[in-house]
């Protein structure tokens, strides 16, 4: 692919995306070639194989966004959203579940820094940079829904059924939460929960820190999804779930001022889809350079020329967008949340397109399981789903274009 | 001009590569002089007296030259190349270990892995892994030479052997010492030397199919052993057996390819042999772009098949 | 023990470099580059070297233009302790790099140097072998496995036929084989240390060495492809086209 990164990445980025992509090309992507059925056959505890993550480990991967401080990376803030970009784009070009398993402590990090407690960080910060199997995970969504529930009407009735209650000095949850990210593997979870039903759920959500040993909490089931298969989405039961009252991270506006921190949320997420974009393009580029059709290289027929441009050109797009909310969000503009919802949403639709022209450039090839096309195409239809689907994504880019008709401003018309 | 040729043997016997060295020096023009040095070595150095185009051979019999460690047989070269125009050796992994040293002793720029000599200080050698070919001239009054023995023909037998004179053997520079050495005992032929090469790839799948598949088929045909650099990182034949850019560069009359995909690393190092024979399960293998006879066939089939084909001819 | 390693900057060994139409050189513009792959294998011992308390201090310098600095920082992010870069846009051959090299050398007082076989771009392999002449010390090339003492060092090398085992007394030289070891992977919080870690820089005239070359390249050009020849449908046809037509077989 196009490699103009200089004046654009510093050398440090340089260098990290080197080395996750050398990881990638000798560690991730022959397994995932040669392993095409075990996706399909390994159980959940098995996914992914410890090789792997250990590799992942060795590399650094699985705790950024964990302050130096506690032994984390000492990441440039004015461009970390940015290599976080960076970083799991390359990963996802190897699988997006692994990039998927990793990122989520990424972006789950961000929000311990920033809310917990001191004495948790010192707590938990450690116990995550021991041990490899840590993963982190964030509960939003519920059997009823997530954002797509507040988005039209800020109102008390669109609040989230899971609720905490204060008790003494701690908080009882009681409710559920599916399709988390790691669900069923994480060790720490932060989860999202109604702590005010009078208001809306702007003003009355709040933020707590569960770990996954605490007396109340199930996990109650794993996923079987259609692509991403390498991360174990989970079900979570709570049940008179009592955790102490300094766990509470975010009062009341989790989902308003201090949704700012799932910016990153999303950047990574239109990433990792740009990632599975390019190994779409790379396989396919691969591909129509070495079979002959019609004895002539496919490459050579102008029709497979044009898809494989028009490959490109959707990635570099989405490339370039990536990069421009990237850098409204690492400089927290004003814009920002427009911007990455953007990313995030075209991201998706784009790439869904990338991963169709693969599909058909491969022929029959492109329908084997064995050729490894079709798991790219089930991984980047995930995309349309994950963090919002595509149409909630332009929901909230309206309501933050338009916040007096269609935004934070709007209510019903009387 | 007068050259002189370091001569690869084992003591007593001289390796085909000198006799390729050979007619490569006498491409440059000129009186070729063979240096065979080491430890015992008469008889290869008979043996190279008796080589056509060879001139005179200098014997450097002595303890400090066995082994052939590079800082004593560098400083011999040197004590000698006064009387030269130029010094090549084939580039073997001892060619390589020990001229670039007697390179910088007289301070020369080297030129590596010659493939192709167009005149007195012109020479083609490859770079980029033999993706590309560069054609050089030397501005060095004296030229020192490797040369890649595959490219060039062996010097045939003289009608009649010239002597062999002895030569002073300068004080040992005592830099190195020899410890030990753990060479692969084998019957068959010489990787490097080997009319005819079998190789497998990581398809083999274990060292013992590399003996019980493709070793009947090698000994029928009297046949070199060779592998891909997958199949002995994965353990399955010792390293010396590596076929390719980072193992040994060879040019046999016919290359036979089992399960070998043809990476372009191992193309660098066959891609010059005389017939290429590929069996591969894969037909989009790349190997099959550079085969002369591609078989699309599961090798623990074909090979066993074509073992037995051939041994049957050997009996008729 | 101090250990200097020489890294040089390269193509990436998986771009397939074409000649230029005119013959003038190969085509290198917008291509990928790295570190030469036997040098990231001279680091990586050397970092080993330094993990088991060998070592203590590891330079590594490279020559080359400014761009060489990013291979340089990969050293560091791998484990070696500072970095000297011996700037020129010139191209430097083996044996002007081995002089440069001898006198850094003469400066930082290496108790091993430690250096890949041979680059994959010019496919030399001189240049350890040139140097450890120059300095006048033992040469361990080919290494396949390093073992080091107090006061020498027993390099096992590959070569033609097998392995052989050389001791040489320190400061020794080696140059790095493919199975010396597997090199790690720059680590993403190694890389931002790497940031802190110092990189001086000089040029080959503060060392008194002209570059100007002694080999012209003439022309460049790729060799003849080879062409795909048939597939053939059995054993049996295989044996007789290998007797009947191409000769190799009795």
């Amino acid at each position: 692919m196009i490699h103009a990164d200089d004046g654009i990445l510093s050398q440090e980025q340089r260098l990290m995306r080197d080395s996750c992509r050398s990881f990638v090309d000798d560690v991730v992507t022959p397994f995932i070639r040669s392993n095409w059925q075990r996706e399909w056959d390994m159980s959940p505890g098995e996914r992914l194989p410890g090789a792997i993550l250990e590799g992942a480990e060795a590399i650094g991967i699985r705790t950024l966004g964990v302050p130096e401080e506690f032994g984390g990376i000492d990441l440039e803030r004015e461009t970390e959203v940015r290599t976080f970009a960076l970083i799991a784009e390359e990963i996802a070009r190897g699988d997006s579940g692994l990039a998927d398993k990793l990122v989520q402590n990424w972006k789950v990090s961000i929000v311990i820094r920033q809310f917990a407690a001191k004495h948790l960080q010192e707590k938990w910060f450690p116990r995550l940079l021991e041990d490899p199997k840590f993963l982190l995970a964030h509960c939003l969504t519920e059997p009823r829904g997530a954002s797509d529930r507040w988005l039209p009407y800020n109102v008390p009735e669109a609040s989230m059924h899971t609720r905490a209650v204060p008790d003494g000095d701690h908080w009882v949850i009681n409710g559920r939460k599916q399709f988390i990210s790691n669900g069923f593997d994480a060790s720490l979870y932060v989860v999202y929960a109604n702590t005010d039903p009078s208001v809306g759920m702007l003003q009355g959500t709040s933020s707590f820190l569960v770990p996954r040993e605490t007396p109340g909490l199930t996990i109650t089931k794993c996923n079987e999804t259609m692509g991403c298969r390498f991360m174990n989405n989970g079900e979570l039961v709570f049940e008179d779930c009592r955790i102490p009252a300094d766990h509470l991270l975010v009062k009341s506006t989790a989902l308003a001022s201090a949704g700012q921190y799932f910016r990153a949320g999303k950047i990574i997420q239109a990433a990792k889809n740009l990632g599975v974009g390019v190994a779409c393009f790379e396989r396919t580029a691969d591909y129509v350079q070495n079979y002959v059709q019609g004895g002539r290289i496919l490459i050579k027929h102008q029709a497979v020329a044009l898809r494989l441009a028009d490959m490109a050109t959707r990635i570099e797009a989405v490339r370039s967008l990536v990069e421009r909310a990237s850098k409204a969000v690492d400089e927290a503009h004003p814009d920002a949340d427009i911007l990455c919802n953007m990313a995030k949403v075209y991201a998706s639709e784009e790439i869904m397109k990338v991963a169709t022209h693969a599909l058909e450039l491969h022929g029959g090839n492109g329908a084997m399981l064995e050729f490894g096309i079709e798991k790219l195409f089930r991984d980047a239809a995930i995309f349309l789903h994950m963090d919002a689907t595509v149409d909630v994504s332009r929901m909230k880019i309206i309501k933050n274009m338009f916040p007096a008709t269609a935004g934070k401003y709007a209510g019903p018309e009387t | 001009m007068t050259i002189l040729v370091l001569a690869e043997h084992q003591d007593t016997q001289l390796d085909d590569a000198t006799a390729k060295a050979i007619s490569a020096a006498g491409r440059i023009g000129g009186e070729v002089h063979v240096l065979v040095a080491g430890s015992g070595c008469q008889a290869a150095a008979e043996a190279a007296a008796g080589l056509a185009g060879v001139a005179r051979v200098l014997l450097a019999d002595g303890p400090s030259l066995s082994n052939r460690l590079a800082e004593p047989v560098a400083a011999l070269i040197v004590s000698l190349a006064g009387g030269y125009d130029a010094v090549l050796a084939p580039s073997t992994t001892s060619g390589r270990n020990i001229l670039p040293r007697v390179a910088a002793l007289l301070d020369v720029m080297q030129i590596s892995d010659v493939v192709a000599i167009d005149g007195p200080d012109l020479f083609q050698r490859p770079i980029y892994a033999g993706n590309v070919i560069q054609t050089v001239r030397s501005t060095d009054a004296k030229k020192v030479l490797s040369v890649r023995a595959s490219s060039f023909p062996a010097a045939s037998v003289a009608a009649a052997a010239v002597p062999v004179e002895a030569v002073a053997i300068p004080e040992n520079p005592g830099r190195s010492s020899f410890v030990r050495s753990e060479l692969s005992r084998s019957e068959r032929p010489e990787l490097a030397g080997a009319r005819i090469v079998v190789s497998g790839g990581r398809a083999l799948s274990s060292a013992e199919n590399f003996e019980t598949v493709l070793a009947p088929l090698a000994d029928t045909l009297g046949a070199a052993i060779g592998a891909s650099r997958a199949a002995v990182d994965a353990g399955y034949v010792s390293n010396d057996l590596q076929v390719g850019q980072t193992g040994k560069i060879i040019a046999p009359d016919l290359y036979i390819a089992c399960g070998i995909s043809g990476a372009i690393q191992h193309l660098a190092g066959m891609k010059d042999s005389r017939v290429i024979v590929a069996i591969n399960k894969d037909p989009d293998a790349p190997i099959f772009q550079v085969a002369d006879y591609g078989l699309v066939a599961d090798l623990f089939e074909a090979v066993p098949e074509f073992h037995a084909a051939v041994a049957e001819g050997a009996k008729a | 023990m101090k250990i200097l390693v020489a890294v040089k900057r390269v193509a990436d060994p998986n771009v397939k470099v074409r000649a230029l139409a005119d013959g003038s050189g190969v085509d290198l513009a917008n291509i990928k580059m790295t570190m030469n792959p036997f040098d990231e294998i001279a680091v990586e011992e050397a970092v080993r070297l330094k993990e088991v308390g060998r070592a203590n201090e590891i330079v590594v310098v490279s020559i080359g233009p400014e761009k060489s600095a990013e291979t340089l920082r990969t050293a560091l992010a791998m484990g070696a302790d500072r970095g000297l870069l011996v700037r020129t846009d010139a191209v430097v051959e083996p044996l002007a790099v081995a002089k440069i090299l001898k006198a850094v050398a003469e400066a930082e007082r290496p108790d091993i140097i430690i250096t890949g076989k041979q680059a994959i771009d010019d496919d030399a392999n001189q240049t350890g072998q040139m140097l450890s002449a120059l300095l006048g010390w033992g040469q361990g090339t080919f290494a396949s496995k390093l073992v080091v003492g107090d006061k020498a060092i027993e390099v096992t090398r590959e070569v033609d036929g097998g392995l052989q085992t050389v001791g040489l007394p320190l400061p020794a030289l080696v140059t790095a084989d493919l199975r010396l070891n597997e090199p790690r992977y720059a680590s993403l919080p190694n890389i931002m240390k790497a940031k802190k870690k110092p990189i001086d820089e000089r040029t080959p005239a503060d060392y008194g060495v002209a570059v100007e070359p002694r080999l012209t390249v003439v022309r460049v050009h790729e060799p003849a492809t080879r062409k795909a020849g048939i597939k053939v449908g059995s054993v049996g046809e295989l044996v007789e086209r290998l007797r009947m037509e191409a000769g190799v077989l009795r």
